[in-house]
């Protein structure tokens, strides 16, 4: 049986995935609030993400505060696809 | 949430809620900016309409400029002010802001067309805004409406697009019509295309969030 991405196959990260999957583009913020993780765990998770080549980030200034901007790339889009199909084949979904 | 693995039908269940979570089609934050130029529309269309009824002064047509005048620096304010809370974005949110883009420089293009018209000794030609904004802001309404799947834009928009053609049937047929008549035509397609559709969709969001 073919493994699970182990990048994917976490919670979190998973979270993260689906979230900017459904979303052209999310920040920090919105993630932090949909996922309802903490800033420090959320951003260790989003650095192995970007790591990955799964998802860009983009930090830019919006006034005087940072803006931590995340976009799913085409490699991240291929991972989350296949993982899909991989958990649907070991749930036996057609 | 924590960094924990998961079997893989807890995987299918999260990636469900998390699209569920995130799939809210329209937020009260993306009708602020329609509705704050359909308010402005409405409220100088109804200066003017006052104030030419009353005194017959067509000076008082400049008013129109009012709608950019207050709108560009409310419209950047407002952007401004979204960008600031937690953010995301959509491709129908992406596909509406390059729509309402189109429209906005379709304006200023036409703006400047009637304004050399005018120069050029044929102040009637101020009279294509009056289509411009039947037609491509009902245009406008009606793709928003059909993105976001909400029937009241596009009822709102078809109604301004019949309006607007009306209007150009009887300028074209000499048929004469009343400026009250345009103008309050104008101040109801803004009405059924912003006004309605913005309080229809907050009782939607208020009962959703019930």
């Amino acid at each position: 049986m073919k493994e699970l991405d182990p990048l994917l196959h976490s919670q979190l990260r998973l979270a993260v995935m689906s979230i900017l999957m459904n979303v052209d583009e999310a920040d920090f913020v919105y993630l932090k609030e949909k996922t309802s993780s903490t800033a420090g765990n959320l951003s260790v998770q989003l650095d192995k993400l970007f790591a990955a080549g799964y998802i860009s980030v983009e930090k830019s200034f919006v006034g005087k505060k940072t803006r931590t901007l995340c976009k799913v790339t085409a490699k991240g889009r291929e991972a989350f696809e296949q993982y899909v199909e991989d958990l649907k084949k070991l749930l036996k979904i057609s | 949430m924590e960094d924990k693995k998961l079997t893989p039908k807890e995987s299918m269940e999260l990636i469900a809620s998390m699209i569920q979570a995130s799939k809210q089609r329209v937020a009260m934050s993306d009708l602020r900016i329609p509705t704050m130029w359909a308010t402005i529309s409405i409220l100088t269309a109804v200066a003017v309409w006052v104030l030419i009824t009353t005194t017959h002064n067509p000076w008082f047509n400049f008013i129109w400029f009012a709608i950019p005048v207050i709108g560009l620096p409310a419209n950047i304010l407002l952007s401004a002010k979204d960008r600031n809370k937690n953010y995301k974005k959509t491709f129908i949110d992406i596909v509406i802001d390059g729509i309402w883009k189109a429209v906005g420089y379709i304006a200023i293009g036409a703006t400047i067309g009637c304004f050399i018209a005018q120069l050029c000794g044929y102040p009637s030609a101020w009279l294509a805004m009056f289509y411009y904004a039947f037609i491509i802001v009902g245009f406008g309404a009606v793709a928003m409406g059909l993105l976001l799947r909400e029937n009241s834009y596009v009822f709102g928009g078809i109604f301004s697009i019949f309006s607007g053609f009306a209007v150009i049937i009887c300028n074209l047929c000499q048929i004469p019509l009343l400026y009250s008549w345009s103008v309050s035509l104008y101040i109801v397609c803004f009405l059924l295309m912003f006004i309605v559709p913005t309080f229809i969709i907050t009782h939607k969001l208020k009962r959703e969030n019930r």
